[in-house]
């Protein structure tokens, strides 16, 4: 099955439901860098953010609607599996990323490692 | 953006049930627009449901006149403050509106609509006047 093609949005079906990047705005400030990906209808039980090493993986999955006594007769939209993946450098502090999420919209905020003045060290000479 | 239901449809759907169970898909029909929308159809009425990420649903607007329903809204606009700087955009901001005709008269009154995880869920009962009525024939 094919869908239409365009520059952010990509699918496959593999899975149970399409999997589908979400589409992102990252911005990075003066001591962070801030992730906001659109994932309409995922809840809190249907979000996974996972750290492996120095990759991040968001993942969230949103459930097929069912309304008693009715029938969809048009749909622009379905259930889907969001996934993407970032790779993190080392400029940054992955032990303290905070997530959060508001109105279908995840929110990562990842702190920039306090910059390490460059010191001499003194060499002691020996006899 | 506007669709319309025309007067063939209920033949139409009817067909393309049979096709849908042969090909799932002929039925989904992704748009890349804000915001995306699932219309259900029941005998009280219909529900609209739309994917709305980054609306505040404070500022959403939904007004109803006779047969049509037109969302308006906002996404949340991010402001860069000095030394800040997109490293990507994807995600649409700005101001949206979105209408749609159903194929009846809409019950304002008792219209619901609720906000959940970023999805709209609107109840859109049908004008009681207009509902099919069962007129059962007296035998003589």
């Amino acid at each position: 099955m094919e869908y239409r093609d365009n520059n952010y949005t990509q699918t496959e079906n593999t899975h149970e439901a399409p999997i589908m990047v979400p589409k992102t705005d990252i911005i990075e400030t003066t001591n962070s860098m801030i992730l906001s990906a659109d994932m309409p209808g995922v809840s809190q039980d249907g979000i996974e953010i996972l750290l492996d090493k120095n990759v991040l993986t968001i993942s969230g999955k949103t459930t097929p609607k069912k309304i008693e006594n009715y029938e969809l007769v048009y749909a622009e939209y379905r259930a889907v599996h969001y996934k993407r993946s970032f790779t993190i450098s080392e400029e940054f502090d992955k032990s303290n990323i905070e997530a959060s999420m508001k109105n279908g919209v995840l929110y990562l905020s990842i702190p920039k490692t306090p910059k390490v003045e460059a010191r001499k060290i003194p060499v002691a000479f020996k006899e | 953006m506007m669709w319309r239901w025309n007067s063939n449809l209920p033949t139409m759907f009817r067909m393309l049930d049979e096709i849908k169970k042969e090909w799932d898909g002929i039925f989904f029909q992704e748009k890349n627009e804000t915001p995306k929308v699932n219309l259900w159809r029941g005998k009280e009425g219909a529900i609209l449901t739309a994917e709305m990420p980054g609306v505040d649903p404070t500022t959403l607007d939904i007004s109803i006149v006779g047969q049509t329903v037109t969302l308006t809204g906002k996404t949340e606009e991010k402001e860069l403050n000095e030394g800040e700087n997109f490293h990507r955009k994807e995600r649409k901001s700005g101001n949206f509106t979105k209408t749609m005709e159903l194929p009846f008269r809409i019950d304002a009154d008792k219209a619901q609509a609720s906000f959940e995880n970023g999805l709209l869920n609107l109840t859109l009962p049908q004008m009681e006047s207009e509902k099919p009525k069962t007129i059962t024939v007296k035998v003589s």
